[in-house]
């Protein structure tokens, strides 16, 4: 027997073995795992801008701030309650996936209605085909932009 | 500090004292980690978006790459589509030799897992980073990694690592302590 095939029988896989189930779970979970990473960055820079703490976060959700780490480690798969929740504290939008990802000066009210219900499953077509109707063939911008001329008008 | 397997065959990482976790899977839950990836954006941001290499405009481009990156990486340990000597690379021009404990780097754009060689397709990784200045030396971490690379070859030649049988026979002697 070599030197190499008695060190194989040797050693242990330590945590080899949960490593390549947490990679395998990943893979599988890649979609939202990624959105997740991309809301939690926006919630982070959100929180910078307001000088807020992650605890103060947590009190103003009536969550756990262990809740509030998980989530903004990007690894939390976020209800529709949790967006709507976090919207209305951090007076955000989450309108990822679109063009520009982020759509700043899109009322939350049309948010609420186009992107929240499980956002991350549609591309910006879908999502505005779902707000907006069957003659969507633009990002929601244009649409948002008329809707803002005919309110202002 | 200890020698660990991975779940890649031949494959191996340096766990160092006083850390969680092997220095694989703490890159990688490193990586994972938007928070992480947060605060380093804040502290290298003026390197990072003025860095042409990495084509990061603002913060959510920079976590879409490394996150991107990250999947493939994960991918590649998954199902090593590439042998490992084809992955990990000399480090730099003076580690072209064919020494044993040559340092090498592998790279996934700007993901670095840094590790030494020990024979054909075996490597053990001492640490990685994400690597945002042209030179090493250039950014704490990764310079912070170079010693880290030195470190380990040190420990292992101190502990007669100096080749294939004399490794083993090395990691054979580690499983009994």
């Amino acid at each position: 027997m070599s030197n190499k095939e008695k060190f194989q029988k040797l050693v242990k896989p330590g945590n080899a073995q949960a490593l390549k189930e947490k990679l395998q779970w990943r893979k599988e979970n890649r979609e939202w795992l990624n959105h997740s990473a991309k809301v939690a960055f926006r919630i982070q820079l959100r929180l910078k801008e307001m000088k807020w703490s992650q605890r103060q976060l947590a009190e103003a959700m009536s969550v756990t701030p262990q809740y509030i780490n998980t989530l903004l480690k990007g690894q939390e798969n976020l209800s529709t309650s949790t967006y709507l929740k976090l919207e209305k504290v951090l007076g955000i939008s989450f309108l990822i996936g679109a063009p520009n990802q982020i759509f700043p000066s899109v009322k939350t009210d049309i948010i609420k209605e186009c992107i929240v219900v499980d956002m991350y499953k549609y591309d910006y077509k879908e999502s505005a085909h779902f707000a907006f109707g069957n003659t969507m063939n633009e990002p929601p911008i244009k649409y948002h932009n008329q809707w803002k001329q005919q309110t202002e008008a | 500090m200890k020698i660990v397997a991975t779940l890649v065959e031949d494959l191996y990482a340096v766990h160092y004292g006083g850390e969680h976790h092997d220095e694989l899977t703490r890159l990688l839950e490193q990586w994972w980690d938007t928070s992480y990836l947060f605060n380093f954006y804040t502290e290298n941001r003026s390197i990072i978006e003025g860095n042409r290499f990495l084509s990061c405009e603002d913060g959510e481009a920079f976590v879409h790459l490394v996150t991107d990156n990250t999947n493939a990486l994960e991918d590649f340990l998954l199902d090593k589509t590439t042998n490992l000597s084809h992955f990990f690379r000399p480090l730099g021009i003076h580690d072209d030799g064919v020494s044993v404990l040559r340092k090498t780097k592998g790279k996934q754009h700007c993901l670095r897992l840094y590790a030494l060689w020990v024979e054909a397709e075996c490597y053990i990784i001492t640490g990685g980073a994400i690597k945002i200045t042209a030179a090493m030396q250039d950014h704490p971490e990764t310079a912070a990694e170079l010693r880290k690379l030195e470190r380990c070859r040190s420990y292992l030649k101190s502990e007669n690592v100096m080749d294939d049988d004399s490794f083993y026979e090395f990691l054979n002697e580690q499983s009994h302590e």
